[in-house]
């Protein structure tokens, strides 16, 4: 029955590339003029990248390490991060004596970016709202060299263990962790802990990261990104809510529905008179959408950035820095 | 009266407790969502330091280097706090973000803070089980840098040893060392004493204690046999250095 809603080209791409039709078409939605080449980009083995703890240890040196274990380092676009290709080595990268040390974090570097743009400054207060399992937590701390504090929130419980864990192995002496739905702190920080830049790295459908986790393709609904939506709104308000005046809220997702991306940011921007999207100044990506699925976004929205798989050869991504007037 | 045995009973009941079932799921899932926070917050506490658990803290850095708490307690850069939950463990709060935590502990339910130093457990004595302190990986780590930082004079009294590769390996998955495997160690050392131990590169592996035990003759075949030779107790023993926690928990802990 729902096979009728969809077109017979549709259909035979779901089935050449082995997605759902419903991931298809989302797709042909959000890289219109692209939507083939996106698709291959997402068949693409992801390269593996790892991040620098600076606090522990030097990028040089810690390549030379690696070297002598026999992996292949390349630099990337940061100067503290790495691609590794792994099979010239009898080593993984998550069981290296350099790992336990805590000298470097298995991360893409797409998602290093939304901490690279926030750009935390030692001695500022950073909230990090949906910090599990704290690859971005750990690279604040870096930015941060123990000078500041952040505040590490997320909502499940199970997973406040690996961030918990990885915020030791990486050494961050400056972090609070709890458990707590992010979305109704706002009575507990109040007159307590103002917020100079807020990260907010929200819940998605993580429709982007289909290289890493291939059983996305098979996503047959929409019910997934309506529920993310209501989530990603909700944690957003609050965080408009708790920011200081001047100070930088980053938005990101790991997801390329539009829906989930721009259009929470242009509800925001609806909300709240006292915000506005800051452009980058440094070259990450393209503009966000404007006009998509019949619907107009307005001008504001070329300031957010998304992350093409194709263009960039990284996952999906969108980001948007906010700041309070 | 059996009502399980009539049909239009059973039928009707079950209508109702289906129905019931649904609401009473309904308002259990409600209940949950709403009194979860409030639920963690009841079960754990993040609070600083009571003075028994000081005195357990203290005796065990005793057994590192004499008069190290209290050279780390004149530095003042650290309060002392405990998390109260399924676990207990302990925290060094740097002193500039304790005041904070202090008031988010009030109503939030903090579960890490700053450094973890170690955890409080149950420790098997000879009068039974008593509540210890033990130090973490990282707090082993801590104490090293502070040692070697701030009091490079007690680096002669302190205990390590370097282990090679193989040694390392073996150590690393959370094995106990073997003496063939230790290239160098500090002059004697000495039993119930923190032992820090490190790779040849000089990285920080873990801690070790040095385990003395009496070793008796072979189990007793025959009911009555005398087991021990009393006459050989100061020389029979056994020597094994124990791992008490090594950087490869990370992995075997998960996380």
């Amino acid at each position: 029955m729902t096979d009728i809603q969809y077109s017979e080209k549709i259909l035979e791409i779901a089935e050449k590339y082995n997605y759902s039709p419903f991931m298809v078409k989302q797709i042909m939605i959000n890289f219109p003029d692209e939507y083939l080449s996106v698709i291959n980009a997402f068949n693409r083995i992801p390269h593996e990248t790892i991040r620098v703890n600076t606090l522990k240890i030097s990028p040089e040196k810690l390549r030379k390490l690696l070297e002598k274990k026999g992996f292949h380092v390349r630099q990337a676009r940061f100067e503290y991060a790495f691609h590794v290709d792994t099979s010239g080595s009898r080593f993984g990268l998550g069981n290296t004596h350099e790992y336990l040390q805590g000298f470097y974090y298995i991360q893409s570097l797409a998602s290093m970016i939304p901490v690279h743009l926030l750009y935390p400054e030692p001695g500022d207060n950073i909230l990090d709202m949906c910090a599990a399992p704290g690859s971005k937590t750990t690279q604040i701390g870096q930015y941060l060299n123990q000078k500041g504090l952040i505040l590490a929130v997320d909502n499940k419980q199970s997973r406040i263990k690996s961030l918990s864990s990885n915020v030791k192995r990486m050494g961050i002496n400056n972090c609070i962790i709890f458990p707590y739905d992010s979305s109704r702190l706002k009575p507990f920080l109040k007159n307590i802990f103002l917020p100079d830049k807020i990260l907010l790295d929200a819940p998605c459908t993580g429709s982007g990261i289909i290289r890493v986790d291939p059983s996305l393709k098979k996503v047959k609904n929409d019910l997934n990104i309506n529920r993310m939506v209501r989530i990603q709104k909700k944690l957003l308000k609050t965080a408009i809510d708790l920011l200081k005046t001047g100070g930088l809220l980053m938005y990101s997702t790991c997801s390329f529905h539009y829906q989930e991306n721009e259009g929470v940011i242009v509800d925001a921007l609806k909300n709240n008179k006292n915000i506005e999207i800051i452009e980058p100044n440094e070259d990450f990506g393209h503009p966000g959408l404007v006009n998509i699925d019949g619907k107009k976004f307005g001008i504001e929205l070329l300031k957010t950035r998304r992350i093409y798989p194709n263009r960039d050869d990284m996952d999906a991504f969108f980001y948007c820095l906010i700041r309070k007037k | 009266m059996d009502h399980s045995k009539r049909k239009d009973f059973k039928a009707a009941n079950s209508a109702k407790s289906s129905d019931f079932h649904k609401r009473s799921k309904k308002s259990s899932k409600k209940k949950s969502r709403s009194s979860h926070n409030r639920n963690i917050i009841r079960e754990t506490k993040f609070v600083t330091l009571n003075s028994t658990n000081i005195q357990r803290v203290k005796e065990y850095f005793e057994t590192i280097a004499p008069n190290l708490f209290n050279l780390f307690a004149q530095t003042n850069n650290y309060v002392l706090y405990q998390f109260e939950g399924k676990s207990y463990d302990i925290f060094l709060v740097p002193t500039i973000m304790s005041k904070i935590v202090k008031k988010l502990s009030k109503n939030l339910p903090l579960m890490h803070a700053g450094i973890h130093l170690g955890y409080m457990r149950p420790k098997r004595t000879h009068s039974g089980y008593v509540r210890a302190f033990f130090l973490s990986y990282e707090g082993g780590l801590f104490i090293y840098n502070f040692i070697l930082n701030n009091h490079p004079e007690l680096l002669k009294q302190i205990q390590t040893i370097e282990l090679n590769s193989k040694g390392e390996k073996s150590f690393l998955y959370g094995s106990n060392i073997e003496f063939e495997n230790v290239i160098s160690k500090t002059a004697n050392l000495v039993k119930k004493k923190l032992i820090f131990v490190f790779n040849q590169e000089k990285q920080y592996l873990g801690i070790a204690l040095l385990l003395v035990k009496q070793a008796g003759k072979s189990k007793p075949t025959e009911p009555g046999q005398k087991t021990w030779d009393l006459h050989s107790r100061s020389q029979n023993f056994t020597v094994s250095l124990i791992n008490l926690i090594d950087a490869g928990y990370y992995l075997r802990r998960g996380g």
